[in-house]
């Protein structure tokens, strides 16, 4: 019931049939919007996953031309490659494809909440053209968030073309976004709780529906392209000893520290580049790479470019812990120059690529000073991209769901959960907004954000009840009766007790109008029997319940769930908008003395 | 305008979809060649003795194709070369998640755990590659070679009992070759089961009667199963094969010697047997004297019929007295399983020395009340009293073995008859 309030008529759960309108006429009438939205998504799924593919294609086949065919490219390649591809970015960025900056997570909800669902085709080419330059050439970015818009822009090009409703449309790029991001992690289970915790921020089934086919057709076209291989190949992890669990919590609270860290340097170093000159936009993704080409330099190519291959190292201990603590740190600065300077990539990637050698460098250094600790170095890493993804994504869901995917092992779930909660509660403390609300608020959007929407407390009936100002009546009680009593209060409606144990109301007004016509010693059960029966709240319903029906019902009989002639109270539209009142005074009180206050 | 839009948007998805494929392919053909490039110079690497730049170059070739087991193993060994053990066994372990039958990862692992001293997985791992699968071809081969490489790790962790049982499951396995059974009945013989070592030995001779690390394999094991004929027929033909080392020699001359001093070898005569125990007492007697003499021990006077016979002081020295580890030779070895079954020598502690001394002193007692009684013509007539002479060598053998060392020669004979009397 109080879902349906607040969700399209499509999604509703309110018991009547959700509204569905002929996509077109025709003489069969057979296509209807819902199963046809159902079918698109499929559609959408397989397209998106093609250009997934093309995606990846392109962006490995890039580096390969551009840098190297060894991991190892030559010293002169890693100075001038990422540099001189960054101006070309820069100039086709400016130039030609003018919104193509950034990751493309806010893209798509700036899509669903300001423009209706519709992105750009136009900045869908830019993405995949200019993510892929960038990515090849060896910046620190992933190719998971352009693949989210890539999908999106796929999903809204159709939804527009076929003139979906408003509804739909709005719908449409998480749609997509879920497609792309599906197929460029190779886990649908992942993209649709992603897209649902951070880009729509609500469970229904119309949306759900919709968004796990198209995530699902979309990984099945990837993999049968590209292989049905996990994106890591996980050492056996194995059970964990309880007492282990001490360990990963220590990389719980490194890993929140570090997204902190890698947050706090991001905001405060894009907000400085964003107000720079105009000018030094055409510089910025060039000097951009050349930073990060001098870091592959002096010895650290590992730092470039999504860097699955050497989280694949990691996980197999190919590296001292120290070397995974220096990685972790140059995937931190390397991403920062990276993202800031305005270069379109994604920063999904580098965020696994920090966890996962923070994760490795943890846990080396604990069998280090703890040589009895069981659990492989690779353990630590994923635990670690997991922490990570909590920390500095602020997806825990997201985050939990994602480890167990890419790993297939669900003996890790434990410490994933234990070590994830602690990052994220880190991060929140330190970071009360997340890093793409914050990074929209910098771009001037004021998207939803769907942290502080979980976070916000849900008002329940019990929150705006109060007791009867009239004595509850049986539906035997005469009309004198009843008209006596609500005169000596100030109640708007008189409620009274069926003997089925349902409540009927009557007004003062109908109250007078018996008496005036010589019925006043007529039982209450015979007046307004054309009337229905009253609808029933219980104390724990959603407060927007009941203002779904304070206008036909002035009163609202709040009964017990288990007896439903036990009136625990009445809420009336006064005290509905009490309830609200003091709710916004408690959160401007916690908005001002609390955690956000800086 | 829709439907017709529908039939262009299914259009431009076949033409994407045949683009997809024309570059996935053209793609996938790339990162195959790069991969094989890369694999190939690893390899070289790997045959040069180069493991540190096979290393770059597998993960290279990885790069490019990053579930290719091949690569992974390959990996894995270069890194094993190149002693980056943690590194090789998160490989190997990935690699053994995908195929835990894989006997080439099993093989690997096994080692890997054996260096590490964790015997449990090593052992598992080892049965997981000889159960596994091999290449196609080879399997019969590896399985083997791998059975017996784990019949060797074992015997070094002393666990006899698991090696011969699986020794016992490699009979089957091995190939009509005399080297072949040489080499598991030589384990056998090391994994204490002397009578399928003889087994074997005899099933390499039947292949090869002039294979001479089976005859003397097989007079090895037949000395040790004391049949002393036997082990001398087959020490007899290893030596005339050319087979001159000298434990071979030795292991001979013993087995020569207890044939000729043992009184109750078959086919002899009362007399014979008689003179035989005259001889053996006599020759205890010396050796009581000399253990005495060497451990500073003043013992009774004995009578002056004490004199060993002519002609066997030449071919029974006097022991020489020497510390338990550092016996060598073929016969040493198989004292020291006799021995291994006792309590080790006493320590040099006073009150223990003076047991050993009252211990010497009681056996020359009896020795001198024995002496007038052990006469040719005497033990002859009375079988009871050839016992108890007999009785008393071998306790004089065994105890100045303790305070003296292994003895050589007659005495050790005499020795090894007290505690291992031929088979009839």
């Amino acid at each position: 019931m109080s879902e349906g309030a607040s969700s399209p008529p499509a999604a509703s759960g309110s018991g009547t049939r959700p509204h569905t309108r002929r996509l077109w006429p025709s003489r069969h009438q057979i296509i209807r919007e819902e199963p046809f939205f159902l079918l698109l998504a499929i559609f959408i799924g397989i397209l998106s996953g093609l250009a997934v593919v093309c995606f990846r294609i392109a962006y490995l086949s890039t580096r390969t031309w551009l840098l190297s065919t060894s991991l190892s490219p030559a010293p002169s390649h890693l100075l001038l490659v990422p540099s001189l591809t960054g101006i070309v970015i820069a100039l086709l960025v400016i130039y030609v494809f003018p919104y193509v900056r950034g990751s493309g997570v806010n893209q798509t909800k700036a899509a669903l909440y300001i423009y209706n669902g519709r992105i750009p085709f136009r900045t869908v080419i830019g993405k995949f053209i200019c993510s892929a330059l960038a990515i090849g050439s060896g910046q620190s970015l992933g190719p998971e968030d352009p693949s989210l818009q890539i999908g999106a822009g796929i999903a809204s090009l159709l939804g527009e073309k076929l003139r979906l409703s408003r509804e739909r449309m709005r719908l449409i790029a998480p749609v997509g976004a879920a497609a792309g991001l599906a197929a460029a992690f190779n886990a649908p289970i992942s993209a649709v709780l992603f897209v649902i915790e951070e880009v729509i921020g609500r469970w229904s089934a119309g949306v759900l529906g919709a968004v796990v086919l198209a995530a699902v057709s979309s990984v099945v076209v990837e993999r049968w392209f590209l292989g049905s291989e996990p994106l890591f190949r996980v050492p056996p992890i194995g059970a964990v000893n309880p007492s282990e669990l001490l360990a990963y919590a220590v990389l719980g609270v490194v890993g929140g520290i570090a997204s902190v860290v890698f947050l706090k340097l991001i905001l405060f170093f894009r907000l400085r580049l964003k107000n720079a000159p105009r000018w030094t936009q055409h510089l910025q993704p060039g000097a951009a790479g050349l930073l990060i080409g001098l870091i592959g330099y002096l010895g650290f190519p590992q730092v470039m470019g999504a860097g699955y291959a050497y989280m694949d190292q990691a996980m197999h201990s190919q590296y001292t812990w120290q070397i995974l603590g220096i990685l972790a740190g140059l995937k931190i600065l390397a991403t920062t120059i990276s993202f800031v300077s305005g270069t379109p990539g994604g920063m999904f990637a580098p965020t696994l690529f920090v966890g996962a050698m923070l994760g490795g460098s943890v846990g080396a250094l604990e069998h280090h000073l703890l040589p009895n600790l069981s659990g492989p170095i690779g353990a630590y890493c994923l635990v670690g991209m997991g922490t990570l993804f909590a920390g500095f994504i602020r997806a825990p869901m997201t985050s939990v769901f994602m480890v167990l995917e890419v790993s297939g092992d669900y003996t890790i779930i434990v410490p994933v959960i234990i070590s994830n909660t602690i990052a994220y509660v880190i991060s929140r403390a330190a970071q009360p907004t997340p890093i793409f609300d914050e990074l929209s608020r910098q771009s001037g959007l004021d998207l939803p954000s769907m942290e502080e929407q979980r976070e916000q407390p849900l008002l329940r009936v019990e929150d705006a009840m109060r007791a009867p100002r009239t004595p509850m009546l049986t539906g035997e009680e005469p009309v004198k009766v009843a008209l006596r009593e609500l005169e000596q209060s100030t109640e708007p409606l008189l409620l009274f007790r069926l003997p089925d144990g349902m409540w009927r109301g009557v007004t003062r007004k109908k109250l007078a109008e018996l008496a005036d016509q010589g019925d006043a010693e007529l039982p209450l059960k015979t007046v307004g029997a054309e009337n229905s029966v009253a609808p029933l709240l219980h104390p724990d319903h959603p407060l927007d319940t009941a203002l779904r029906h304070i206008y036909d019902w002035p009163l609202l009989p709040v009964v017990h769930r288990a007896d439903l002639t036990q009136l625990q109270g009445v809420v009336a539209l006064p005290d509905i908008l009490n309830a609200y009142r003091r709710r916004a005074a408690r959160s401007i009180v916690h908005n001002v003395g609390g955690p956000g206050a800086d | 305008m829709r439907p017709l839009f529908l039939a262009l948007v299914v259009i431009a998805a076949v033409a994407f979809c045949t683009v997809t494929v024309f570059a996935n392919r053209f793609y996938q053909s790339t990162q195959l060649r790069l991969g094989q490039m890369w694999f190939g110079r690893g390899e070289a690497a790997l045959a040069a003795g180069q493991p540190k730049a096979a290393i770059q170059d597998f993960r290279n070739a990885l790069y490019y194709s990053h579930d290719d087991r091949r690569y992974r193993l390959r990996l894995a060994e270069a890194l094993l070369a190149a002693t980056h053990i943690p590194e090789a066994q998160s490989y190997l372990l990935t690699l053994w998640q995908d195929e835990p039958s894989n006997s080439t990862i099993n093989l690997q692992l096994a080692r890997l755990s054996a260096k590490q001293g964790q015997t449990q997985a090593a052992l598992r791992y080892y049965h997981g590659a000889i159960y596994g699968l091999w290449p196609e071809g080879a399997a019969p081969v590896r399985r083997r070679q791998t059975r017996l490489e784990l019949t060797h790790y074992l015997l070094g962790l002393h666990d006899a009992t698991q090696a011969d049982g699986e020794l016992i499951a490699l009979i089957p396995e091995l190939p009509r070759s005399a080297p072949a059974h040489t080499e598991v009945g030589e384990l056998f013989l090391r994994a204490e089961d002397q009578y399928r070592a003889l087994q074997e030995f005899e099933e390499a001779l039947r292949l090869n009667p002039k294979d001479r690390a089976a005859l003397q394999g097989a007079g090895e094991a037949a000395f040790q199963l004391s049949r002393y004929s036997d082990a001398a027929q087959y020490l007899e033909r290893a030596v005339r094969n050319g087979q001159h080392d000298p434990g071979t020699e030795e292991l001979l001359a013993t087995s020569r010697l207890i044939l000729e001093w043992n009184p109750y070898a078959p086919g002899i005569s009362s007399k014979q047997r008689a003179a035989r125990i005259v001889q053996a007492f006599r020759q205890a007697r010396q050796r009581l004297q000399q253990c005495a003499t060497v451990k500073d021990i003043t013992l009774a006077p004995a009578s002056a019929s004490a004199a060993p016979p002519a002609g066997t002081t030449a071919s029974t020295p006097a022991a020489t007295p020497a510390p338990r580890n550092s016996r060598s030779g073929l016969v040493a070895k198989i004292f020291g399983k006799i021995e291994a079954g006792k309590s080790a020598a006493p320590a040099a502690h006073p009150k223990s020395i003076q047991l050993d001394a009252d211990r010497m002193q009681q056996l020359q007692q009896q020795v001198t009340q024995m002496s007038r009684g052990v006469r040719t013509y005497k033990l002859e007539r009375d079988p009871q009293l050839a016992d108890l002479a007999m009785g008393l060598v071998s306790q004089i053998e065994s105890v100045t073995a303790q305070q003296c060392g292994t003895p050589k020669g007659a005495d050790l004979a005499l020795l090894l008859l007290a505690h291992q009397p031929e088979e009839q």
